[in-house]
Order: C-alpha cells, then sequence, then structure tokens
C-alpha cells in the first residue's frame, strides 16, 4: 500500500502534456477604425520613414525607433526587439495607423494604434508630400486591452545617406520567421514569406529537402514532428516520403502546406518585394540536379518581370560543395558558401557567409568585396551583437530570426 | 480491488526490485527521517550520506529542436554539522554539460514536520565541439531554497522550492566571448520528492520538478535568445547508498 504515491507520480509523469505554444495576435476587431478608413498610398507610407524620437511611452520602447515601411504596412522598431506592425489608412487628411505591438524576444503584445493630425504631417501626407512637422500620437495595450497608455513619436531625421545608398540585406531565418517566435503563421511557408516583410525583411532563408520521388520543398527539421506540424498520420524521417503524401497528409502547426521549393519561389518572384533568397541545403541526399534547374528559373522569372531578386544556393559543408562541383559549370551557378575563402573562391561563389560566432573578420571581408562577391554573416540574433556587426562590421547583409533589430540598427546607422 | 491489484502489477514491472519487498518480523528500528536524502531532517553531526541517480529532462520544443536527449547523471551528498547545519553537495551532468552546487542548510522539525531553509552556489561547466567551433560555457547560478517535509515510518515526503538567479554567464565559441550576462532572476523550481524504504534501510527516492526558468543550464549549447519563461519538467530517480 505504501508503494501507491510512487506508482502516481510515475503515471503523472509518464501522462504529461505539451502547453500551448501559440500567441495569439491582438486584433481590434471588425469595427475598428481603420476599416473606415481609405488605405494610405505606399508613397504615402514611404514619407513616414525615417528615425524618431519617442517623446513619451519610453517605458515600452526606449527613447528612439524607426519607422519604415514596405509592401502593405508601416513597421516600428526600438533597440530592444520591440516592434509594431500598423495599417494606414487616412480619413479628411488624419492619417490613422491601427495594428499591434510585440516584444520579439518574448510573448508580450498588445493593440497599438496612432494618429496624424492634420496639423502634425497628416495633410502633407496624404496629398504626397514630404511634412515639416511628423508626430504620431496615440496608445498600445496589453493584451487585448484597450490600448490606453500613452505613446508620442516625433520625427527626428531621415535615414542617412549611408543607409538610403547601402545595399544592405536584412535577411530571415526559415522563410521569414520561426514557428519558435510565435509569430502568427508558420515557419518555412508562403505564409510566412508574404508575412516577413511586415517585419522589415528584405530577403530570406529557405530549408530546402527533398521528397522521395524527387521533389525540392522547404522545411527545417530532419523529422516529421509536433514542434512543426500537427499532429497526424506521418511520423519518422521526412526524406522518405513522396511529395503526394506529404502534401495529403502533413498541416503545419498554423493548418499551412508544406510548400514545393518552386511554388515558394514564385511566390517571392510574384508577391513580394524580398531581394535575396539564400537555399540553404537540408536535404539528406545529393539534391543539386534538382534544385539548380529550379533556381534558373525562378531567376529567368524574375528577369522577365524587372525584379531585382538574387537566388543563391547555399553551400554548408563539404558534402554540398562536392555535390555542386559535379554539376556542369558549377562556378557558374549563384551560390553562397558558410565555408572558408579558399572554398568560395574554388566553387566562385558570390556570397560568403561565415558563421557570426566568428567576428567580423573585416579583413577577409574586404578581401571578398575585392573579388566582387557579398559577405553576410549567420545567425545572429542578439541584439547588442547586431548591433556591433552593423555598427563595426562591413557585412553586406545579416541572417536572423529577428529582422526587426536588425532594420533597427541598420536604419538607425549614422 | 480489480484497480489496486492493476496498480500493483504495474509496480512489479517498473521496479521488480519491490519484489524484495521489506518484512517486519523482527523489531524495526528503521527511520525515514534519518535515512532519507532530501527530507529536511537534521542530519547527524559529521555523518556522511550519498545518493546516485537519474534525471530525465524533457526541454521545450522551442529549443531542443531536434537535438538528441539523454538523461542527467546525479550524485547527492549531505554532510552533517552541528547546531542542526548540514552541507549538501550535488553534482549533475551530461558529459558537455556539468552542474556543481553546494551550500548549507539549516533544519527544524516538528512532531512528522521537518523544515529547512538553504542556499546553493552553483557552478556549470560545458564543453562540446560544433560544426568545427570549440564552445564553452562558465556560469554561476545561486539557490536560495526552502523545502518542508512530512514523514510516515516508511515514507517521506517531500515539497522543495527553489529561486534562481543567475549571477553570471560567459558563453565562447573559439576565441570569441559571445554571451555575457550578469545578476538576473531566472525563476523557481518546485519538486516533490517521494522516498520509500524497500526493504532493510535501502531507500529509493522518486522525485518531479518543474523548472520554470528562462536559461536552462544543461542546454546551454543552443545558444537561445529567447527571453520567456519556460516549465521544464524533470523526473527524478536516485537510490540511497
Amino acid at each position: 500500500m505504501k508503494t501507491r504515491p510512487l506508482v502516481f507520480l510515475l503515471l503523472l509523469a509518464l501522462c504529461g502534456c505539451n502547453k500551448d505554444r501559440e500567441l495569439a495576435v491582438p486584433t481590434a476587431g471588425p469595427n475598428s477604425l481603420i476599416n473606415e478608413t481609405y488605405p494610405l498610398p505606399a508613397f504615402s507610407r514611404a514619407l513616414m520613414d525615417g528615425v524618431y524620437t519617442v517623446v513619451n511611452g519610453n517605458q515600452l520602447v526606449g527613447d528612439q525607433v524607426i519607422v519604415k515601411s514596405n509592401r502593405t504596412h508601416l513597421l516600428i522598431a526600438d533597440a530592444t526587439g520591440n516592434y509594431f506592425i500598423l495599417q494606414a489608412g487616412y480619413l479628411d487628411s488624419v492619417v490613422f495607423l491601427q495594428g499591434y505591438w510585440r516584444y520579439g524576444y518574448g510573448d508580450d503584445t498588445g493593440l497599438a494604434s496612432f494618429y496624424i493630425a492634420r496639423s502634425e504631417g497628416g495633410t502633407e501626407l496624404v496629398t504626397g508630400v514630404q511634412p515639416q512637422t511628423l508626430i504620431l500620437r496615440g496608445g498600445y495595450g496589453k493584451g487585448s486591452e484597450s490600448p490606453v497608455s500613452e505613446i508620442t513619436l516625433q520625427y527626428q531625421r531621415p535615414f542617412s545617406q549611408t543607409v538610403r545608398n547601402s545595399n544592405f540585406y536584412i535577411l530571415a531565418h526559415r522563410s521569414g520567421g520561426r514557428t519558435s517566435d510565435r509569430l502568427p503563421v508558420s515557419e518555412n511557408t508562403i505564409e510566412m514569406i508574404g508575412f516577413t516583410e511586415k517585419l522589415g525583411s528584405t530577403g530570406i532563408e529557405v530549408d530546402v529537402r527533398l521528397s522521395s520521388d524527387g521533389i525540392p520543398f522547404i522545411y527545417h527539421d530532419p523529422d516529421i514532428n509536433i514542434r512543426l506540424t500537427q499532429k497526424g498520420p506521418l511520423a519518422g524521417p521526412i526524406e522518405n516520403y513522396t511529395w503526394e503524401q506529404l502534401s495529403a497528409f502533413v498541416r503545419l502547426i498554423h493548418g499551412e502546406k508544406i510548400p514545393t521549393l518552386e511554388a515558394a519561389l514564385n511566390y517571392v518572384v510574384d508577391s513580394t518585394l524580398l531581394r535575396f533568397v539564400y537555399l540553404d541545403m537540408k536535404a539528406n541526399r545529393d539534391a543539386m540536379a534538382m534544385v539548380i534547374p529550379i533556381q534558373q528559373r525562378i531567376l529567368q522569372r524574375a528577369h522577365d518581370k524587372g525584379r531585382d531578386l538574387r537566388v543563391f544556393v547555399g553551400i554548408p559543408g563539404t558534402e554540398v560543395l562536392e555535390d555542386l562541383m559535379t554539376y556542369p559549370d558549377y562556378q557558374l551557378i549563384p551560390s553562397l558558401c558558410e565555408l572558408s575563402v579558399d572554398d568560395v573562391r574554388a566553387v566562385n561563389a558570390q556570397v560568403w557567409a561565415p558563421r557570426w560566432t566568428l567576428g567580423t573578420q573585416n579583413d577577409l571581408v574586404r578581401q571578398m568585396h575585392d573579388e566582387n562577391r557579398l559577405a553576410v554573416s549567420w545567425t545572429i540574433d542578439a541584439a547588442p551583437w547586431i548591433r556591433d556587426f552593423i555598427n563595426e562590421g562591413s557585412f553586406d547583409g545579416l541572417l536572423t530570426n529577428f529582422p526587426y533589430v536588425v532594420a533597427y540598427y541598420h536604419y538607425t546607422k549614422e | 480491488m480489480n484497480q489496486r491489484k492493476g496498480t500493483f502489477l504495474l509496480f512489479l514491472l517498473v521496479f521488480p526490485a519491490l519484489a524484495f519487498a521489506q518484512t517486519t518480523t523482527r523489531i524495526d528500528s528503521f527511520n525515514i527521517a534519518s535515512s532519507s536524502m532530501r527530507y529536511p531532517h537534521q542530519e547527524k553531526k559529521w555523518d556522511f550520506r550519498i545518493a546516485a541517480g537519474l534525471s530525465m529532462v524533457k526541454p521545450p520544443a522551442d529549443l531542443l529542436e531536434n537535438a538528441i536527449q539523454a538523461p542527467l547523471v546525479n550524485i547527492h551528498m549531505i554532510f552533517g554539522l552541528p547546531y542542526r547545519f548540514s552541507l549538501e553537495g550535488d553534482l549533475t551532468t551530461i558529459l558537455v554539460s556539468n552542474q556543481l552546487a553546494l551550500g548549507p542548510r539549516w533544519g527544524y522539525a516538528w512532531r512528522h514536520f521537518s523544515f529547512n531553509a538553504g542556499y546553493d552556489l552553483a557552478f556549470v561547466y560545458g564543453q562540446m565541439k560544433v560544426g568545427g567551433f570549440n564552445n564553452a560555457s562558465v556560469v554561476w547560478i545561486h539557490y536560495p531554497s526552502l523545502s518542508l517535509g512530512y514523514r510516515l515510518k516508511n515514507l517521506a515526503l517531500t515539497l522543495k522550492g527553489e529561486c534562481v538567479v543567475v549571477a553570471n554567464i560567459s558563453q565562447r565559441s573559439g576565441e570569441n566571448e559571445i554571451t555575457r550576462e550578469r545578476n538576473f532572476f531566472n525563476g523557481i523550481t518546485t519538486a516533490l520528492y517521494i522516498e520509500q524504504r524497500l526493504w532493510k534501510d535501502h531507500v529509493f527516492v522518486i522525485g518531479l520538478k518543474d523548472n520554470y526558468e528562462k536559461f536552462y543550464w544543461p542546454t546551454w549549447m543552443l545558444f537561445s535568445t529567447f527571453n520567456r519563461f519556460y516549465h521544464i519538467p524533470e523526473l527524478y530517480f536516485s537510490w540511497i547508498l
């Protein structure tokens, strides 16, 4: 009888459950004011780009933020990982911004809304003229609470000439964001590719795997698991299944289908303004022969549409390097090499991509620049390191899970 | 009745050692309080005892992704001191990550209850080669704790709560120090331990622990940048030697 507690504890331990790892995006609902406004055109949104002083609301975002327009929304980001994603509309020369804020390294989030009065820049923005004065007044809340905590942002300066002339790439991991960062869409999906520009990304990395019948698709882990997918009938190594099986039976955490590589890249060309795609070759067997023709078709499609898009096959290790070197004219294939600069030269990779823990390596980056190659570093996430790499390094881009932090430090650069 | 039989059969399957359950044909002077490790008793002056065990941990999927999971090996020691004090030491290891904790306890007993307050200073050292880089981690952690115990003749229950304050983290990859953080509240742990006499003076310990923490030291090599608390359940077994 006295052994019962032991048995009970054991059973309890074996019957654990997974905590829900989703984070709801706060929404003001269908009756929100923004739905009563006219959408603010892209050129007007772009007039708001700049560095802003936080007049009040510093408790949330510190003393300075950037505002950066993108294809559909406005991003406000600070130095520590807080960001706002806002829709913009106008009514009677008053501009309204509505959306939500989020602390990217944690789970804090809430509603946010701003307005720009006629006399504080609203009239100029609506008429497409750069305002002399630009003040965003508004509020934010916690969770689904009303956004009643005051926040006021005052335009301080435009992005510097250095920033505007640079071709710096803000590269987001896993097609734009990780599932573990509790974003509203799953990693490595078409939906994430459509979402990531709102976070400030100008390029993406995608993880390429190969189905058992030779179809390249995008997915990170080697196996089907409940970290990335909803429970379903398939389990085990994902590359053991045919594309038809994966398409029919696997749904990602937020219900999306796994996309083929080609569908994902077509979406990049047709529906985004992303400028850089890094194909991280994760396939367990030689995949170059399947991936390179897709890369060529996508580059041709981008060229035909007048898109400034670069797509690189990644070389993360010597096996993939050797696989690429078996391909005819491999030195003409646009590639990104994570190995040594000697390997970069051997394969004529256009991009050298060292791991960030090796430091800024400015001498080697300069050598790459002298040889007309780009250099990007991966995967750098901690805000202090992002700051140091941007201010002290000379990379052409950074791969990160926190593109809004990279955006803040890049756009505030003098 | 059938349920009881089922439970008993399950227990026999899981712990064959119980087939040798204790008998009490002679006068039994066994006292669980002085034969336990986690129960907050007052250890007899200058006595030393040691337990060896394993901890099965389920780190959060956000952190672990597709890494291999392995149990932690644990050695726990108590050394009795005068004036109701004792000294406890704890070594936990998965080879690439190791924690050594040492600290005093002061205890008080009243009838079937017992209580102690303690403090441990822990040193964590980890080393692992990943992708051709030598990564290493050095961490200092404070663990102030409180334990409350209740005992029967052959069984002791202990509820333990700890506060986890990280004094310093330094992580290196090759030549570069890539993380340095100091003095932050890292969370709390709560644990329930059951110490059960099996036969003669042999005592087996089972514990369930919830580590509610941001930085979980065995996973240092993941270099997580998540700034959120996770519940990390831990199932602990040990054998008092």
